[in-house]
């Protein structure tokens, strides 16, 4: 049997032998190259997948475990700052109203202790932030010179934290008015005080930062 | 290139190439490229294979003589032998055939011999090939075929007298004299298979060693790799499972952290207002009298600077500028200024005033690092918590006044 391939069109360039040779060689070059690409693709398919897949598992196992490392130090850490009781500087009271309450309590208490008399005591409004309330009131009170600093120390130095500002103090008496013995001239006193409450992590309802309660002694 | 195929007249003849593609029914086109691929391969690695596969010293070329005489070498068992027949006991004939029976063309020559020759199959060796593909002038698309013929029983003789003496013949083939190229007579069945050397047995050996060191050298990685992901899978997922609860304690360290911070923080920021009062009572003269004091922050004072604090004073002293000298002196009090109009005061020697007074900021202690406290050393700074782990410490509580 004689056999060309192929025997027409462009194929005119293959009637010699050699060249018939040359492609029929070629297509069995282009064979194998297909045949070790159908064997070679798929084992390097597998072994890249594997080694993607170790290697991804071998540096979560890194990451996990030095952060499993850190864990003793994590928890005594924890347990070192727990020890400092960090809840006892925040006014207690789940919403704004009750902190407010409580803190108004606080006030009116130390004041009161300290021999001072509280005219006024009005809530104003409080301020969210990052997960901390603060809590505001405008206080108004009469004392002595003495009986201010001591109820000023009672505030700045206890627990819960409480923060003043918005101080005047304003003597009541003229410019060199002399006292009878044993008798300390009262003082008109104004001052914003503040307390930090935690925020629950669900609300129940916002107020919009509006007084919640009212106080008048 | 020119390839003879015997043509199959007897049973079980099976033939390559042609008859492979017509088996697997595939289409024409292909059945024609896979006929003169293989017949090429065929040319090229056959001489190849004769030079360098074929052990010559266990094999042997016997010619079949133009008498019918075979001369056979003295020591012949157990060798093969291919047997080269003379062109003189070759009878040629070209036939012309449509082209359409190209496909089934062992078959047609096969049923046409009687008609073509005086023989019958049994009678002759037949081989055929394709001489030439021509247009008719009717039209139709021809093949012209040479069939070639020797008489079965001048080559059996020989052949018997070959596997007498002990020879197994494994071809037996016509010389063509005017090329190097040979034509196969003997149908596959009859064909002895030719026995491997221990040459060709090693070289297979070798080459089948080879096959499975590549297939070890790709396989052994890929399962080196898995038996990895094997091993790493539940030591991962019990670290994950370890590190979800590290996680918990972290957040949980965060938020206490931040707590602490929180409250701490905003107490070391401001100034206690006792300690104000303190301060001024300490400064001032004793000719001092302070008819007002108020603490605010200043007028215009922007948001960036919230935490600035005015001490706003009002009364009569002695010396105001001597009063604003020693506010200047202060460790908590800056930038004194007069606020409003000097005038005389209510008491002799006395001078009204009304000054302000900055509140100098704080400066917050050095932070302590938590994790630093505990016993057991820091890892991974990289993992640690970056803020909550350091705090300020505790501030401390003043003496009662």
């Amino acid at each position: 049997m004689s056999a060309t391939w192929p025997q027409t069109g462009s194929s005119q360039r293959l009637r010699t032998p050699a060249a018939q040779r040359a492609a029929a060689l070629g297509a069995l070059l282009l064979a194998a190259a297909l045949v070790i690409a159908a064997l070679a693709l798929p084992a390097w398919w597998l072994y890249d997948r594997y080694d993607s897949a170790a290697t991804q598992l071998a540096r979560q196992l890194r990451s996990y475990t030095s952060l499993n490392q850190l864990r003793p130090t994590l928890t005594q850490a924890l347990e070192a700052l727990k020890a400092k009781e960090s809840r006892k500087f925040f006014v207690k009271g789940a919403s704004a109203a009750l902190a407010g309450a409580d803190l108004q309590d606080i006030v009116k208490s130390l004041i009161e202790t300290n021999n001072g008399r509280l005219l006024s005591s009005q809530l104003l409004a409080h301020k969210d932030d990052s997960g901390v309330r603060q809590v505001n009131a405008t206080i108004q009170m009469t004392a002595s010179i003495q009986n201010l600093r001591q109820i000023l120390h009672a505030m700045e130095s206890r627990e819960p934290y409480l923060f003043l500002d918005n101080l005047t103090v304003r003597a009541q008496v003229p410019s060199g008015f002399k006292p009878q013995a044993g008798f300390e001239p009262e003082m008109f006193i104004q001052f914003d005080v503040s307390g930090l409450s935690l925020v629950a992590p669900v609300a129940p309802k916002p107020t919009n930062g509006k007084p919640t309660a009212k106080v008048k002694s | 290139m020119s390839v003879v195929i015997p043509t199959s007249n007897g049973a079980g003849n099976g033939q390559h190439g042609h008859s492979v593609a017509t088996r697997l029914a595939v289409p024409r086109v292909l059945a024609h490229f896979w006929r003169w691929w293989s017949g090429e391969l065929c040319s090229v690695i056959t001489p190849l294979m004769d030079r360098y596969w074929v052990d010559r010293h266990g094999t042997i070329d016997i010619a079949l003589m133009p008498d019918g005489a075979v001369v056979l070498p003295p020591r012949l068992n157990g060798r093969d032998v291919r047997l080269i027949v003379d062109a003189a006991h070759v009878l040629r004939k070209t036939v012309a055939y449509p082209a359409a029976v190209e496909e089934n063309l062992a078959d047609v020559v096969l049923n046409d011999l009687d008609r073509q020759t005086p023989f019958t199959s049994e009678q002759i060796y037949l081989a055929h090939r394709i001489e030439r593909r021509y247009d008719a002038a009717d039209g139709v698309a021809r093949i012209d075929v040479e069939l070639v013929m020797v008489m079965r029983r001048v080559v059996s003789a020989a052949l018997t007298r070959i596997r007498d003496a002990g020879g197994a013949v494994y071809s037996a083939v016509i010389a063509e004299p005017d090329s190097a190229a040979t034509t196969e007579l003997l149908p596959v069945a009859e064909r002895t298979r030719r026995r491997m050397s221990r040459l060709q047995q090693m070289n297979l050996a070798l080459v089948g060693a080879l096959l499975l060191l590549i297939a070890i050298a790709i396989a052994v990685p890929i399962l080196q790799r898995r038996a990895e992901v094997v091993e790493l899978g539940p030591r991962v997922e019990k670290a994950r499972n370890d590190a979800e609860a590290t996680r918990k304690i972290e957040a949980e360290f965060q938020r206490v952290s931040q707590e602490y911070q929180l409250a701490t923080a905003r107490k070391y920021q401001s100034t206690p207002v006792v300690d104000i009062i303190e301060e001024l009572t300490r400064l001032s003269p004793d000719t001092t009298w302070l008819q007002s004091l108020e603490l605010r922050a200043p007028p215009g004072t922007s948001k960036s600077n919230k935490s600035l604090r005015e001490v706003q004073l009002i009364g009569e002293a002695a010396s105001l500028s001597k009063m604003i000298e020693l506010l200047e002196q202060s460790a908590l009090l800056q930038n004194t200024t007069q606020r409003a109009q000097t005038t005389r005061g209510t008491q002799p020697n006395t001078e009204r005033f009304q000054i302000a007074t900055e509140l100098k900021p704080r400066a917050a202690p050095e932070l302590i690092d938590v994790l630093a406290i505990a016993v057991v050393p820091r890892v991974d700074k990289l993992t640690a918590p970056n803020d909550a782990s350091t705090i300020l410490p505790p501030p401390r509580t003043r003496e009662a006044p």
